[in-house]
């Protein structure tokens, strides 16, 4: 399964994105984690399972609904563990959105 | 407190929802970005062609490291000047010229071609029509005649008309094309039809046939009637726009009042934990954008560019030193030693979201006025002449010292942003001690733990 995380420039989400994949190696969990900015989003939401938000660019959730029309999930990743990098909480809340 | 943030919260979310999704100024965005690449590969030459190759340079020139006096076999003065190294790094410097001529000198005309094509996709047109089109009603605006030193007229165009002035006329002229053609292309009545046999390719050409025709019919006439009107002495569009709106807006952003003011928003919004760099990208694409280009090129000298302002992303490292210098609170120094490595690439939403800085009564005042008072000297020492003006467009990722370094072409820049840490350090750091004394909430006490561990 495809985990999409969005933010400005892709820089930030991409420090959080290494950690997430640490987090699903230790569980073996077969899953592709991506970060991007939030321009090329619609070139990319076909095969997306997940898609979440950098809280800095949360304002923009409804645009990013917008261009996902519904077909997987979206959300704001929580502020904290975000700042704080907990790729295992992060990857924890992408597998539930996605209802895994 | 924290009622008046939440309302204050409340009313920046949808302004900042308002600005970011509003389509035109997301196309604009997007454009600048797929630009990027070019002006910093064009910058890259730059710094070849005016730093490392030029015979009089920083790298070659005997005001600087003299590596000419070597290479060319100790001569100097006028044998320098004739001697065969110089002429081969002159026509080195003439190649690298070319590059930055893609990057900057026909900056616009790729600008042209950039947001036609995101409007084309967002009015759902096709989109390379779109950007063909609109390139083509560039083209009809811009005169097709230079005049030469004797008064001899020339088919050709000046490189003025496509470099950092054309900014505003170029993304008038595609806003307006892409608009007009987008409307006619959809318009089923006067698309020409083809028999199911015809190829795609020439079918898809027929059917844009009129919109094109109508798009650049109605450019032509306006040129036409722009010329014969001659207003304020100009009879091309381009040197109009320049003239009634860019040269002011310029003007008007180099201020020092508007350049604090653009700071303050931009870190006021990071507070909220809002991108403030994202909410304002219209100001940064519109004036410090082709501010930077026009230093690039040599056109101008602009205090307050794009360069400028992301050298002083780093002001939060200031807060990071503070923070190891002077905070007693594990949970902090945990963060800010979870933060240092991405905020030495100028990335500090670890730090913002960590720490927090967002939505942090404590750290709103210094948050917000490092920056300022960055902001203020260095347009003190930029204007004095001690620091030369940012040039060069560097990524912004780039860390602190390098990037100034590199952007001005001189140790100069990469000095004055060691000086702005110095001060953000001492700016953060009252406020680092303050928070010393308040208890840690329970929400800390738990990152402590897991900071530890």
């Amino acid at each position: 399964m495809n985990i999409y995380l969005v933010c400005n420039a892709g820089m930030s989400t991409s420090i959080l994105v290494r950690k997430m994949q640490e987090a699903a190696k230790k569980e073996n969990l077969d899953v592709h984690i991506e970060a991007f900015s939030v321009e090329i989003l619609d070139e990319k939401v076909d095969t997306a399972d997940v898609v979440l938000l950098g809280p800095q660019i949360r304002h923009m959730l409804n645009d990013v609904k917008k261009v996902v029309e519904g077909k997987c999930p979206v959300d704001v990743i929580d502020m904290r563990d975000y700042g704080m990098i907990r790729g295992d909480k992060v990857l924890a809340a992408a597998l539930k959105l996605a209802g895994k | 407190m924290g009622s008046v943030i939440s309302s204050f919260e409340r009313v920046m979310m949808p302004v900042a929802g308002r600005i970011s999704s509003n389509k035109f100024l997301l196309a604009m965005r997007d454009a600048f970005s797929m630009l990027l690449p070019f002006i910093i590969v064009g910058s890259f030459f730059g710094i070849l062609e005016w730093v490392v190759l030029d015979p009089w340079g920083t790298i070659m020139g005997e005001n600087g490291l003299n590596l000419g006096h070597m290479f060319s076999g100790g001569l100097t003065g006028d044998a320098y000047k004739a001697c065969g190294f110089v002429a081969t790094m002159q026509m080195l410097q003439g190649l690298c010229n070319n590059v930055v001529t893609v990057g900057f000198g026909v900056f616009s005309f790729l600008l042209v071609a950039a947001f036609a094509y995101r409007l084309g996709g967002i009015w759902g047109g096709d989109k390379f029509s779109t950007a063909l089109t609109a390139l083509g009603a560039f083209i009809i605006i811009t005169p097709q005649q230079i005049v030469g030193k004797a008064g001899d007229k020339m088919g050709a165009f000046s490189l003025d008309y496509f470099g950092n002035k054309g900014v505003l006329t170029a993304l008038i002229v595609a806003a307006i094309a892409s608009w007009i053609f987008v409307k006619l292309s959809k318009n089923e009545k006067i698309r020409i039809k083809m028999p199911d046999t015809v190829p795609p390719a020439v079918s898809q050409s027929f059917a844009v046939l009129i919109p094109v025709l109508a798009t650049l019919s109605v450019f032509t006439i306006f040129a036409t009637v722009l010329a014969q009107a001659n207003l304020f002495g100009k009879a091309a569009l381009n040197d109009l726009i320049y003239a009634i709106i860019q040269a002011p807006l310029m003007g008007f952003s180099q201020g020092i009042g508007f350049s604090l003011l653009y700071q303050f928003i931009v870190w006021f919004f990071w507070w909220f934990g809002i991108h403030g760099h994202n909410v304002t990208a219209a100001v940064q694409n519109m004036v410090y954008m082709p501010a930077q280009l026009a230093n690039q090129a040599g056109d101008a000298s602009y205090i307050f560019s794009n360069g400028f302002f992301e050298a002083g992303l780093m002001h939060i490292m200031g807060l990071v030193i503070a923070i190891f210098l002077f905070s007693k609170k594990a949970s902090w120094r945990a963060v800010a030693k979870l933060g240092a490595p991405a905020m030495l690439f100028n990335i500090q939403e670890p730090i913002a979201f960590g720490l927090p800085i967002v939505l942090n009564p404590i750290l709103l005042i210094p948050y917000i006025l490092a920056p300022l008072a960055n902001t203020v000297v260095g347009w003190l020492l930029v204007s004095s002449g001690l620091v030369p003006i940012f040039k060069y467009v560097v990524p912004w990722t780039m860390p602190l010292f390098f990037g100034g370094t590199i952007g001005t072409g001189s140790i100069m820049g990469g000095l004055l942003q060691v000086l702005w840490l110095a001060m953000d350090v001492c700016i953060y750091a009252p406020f680092v001690i303050a928070s010393n004394k308040i208890k840690d909430t329970e929400a800390e006490e738990e990152e402590e733990n897991t900071g530890a561990s």
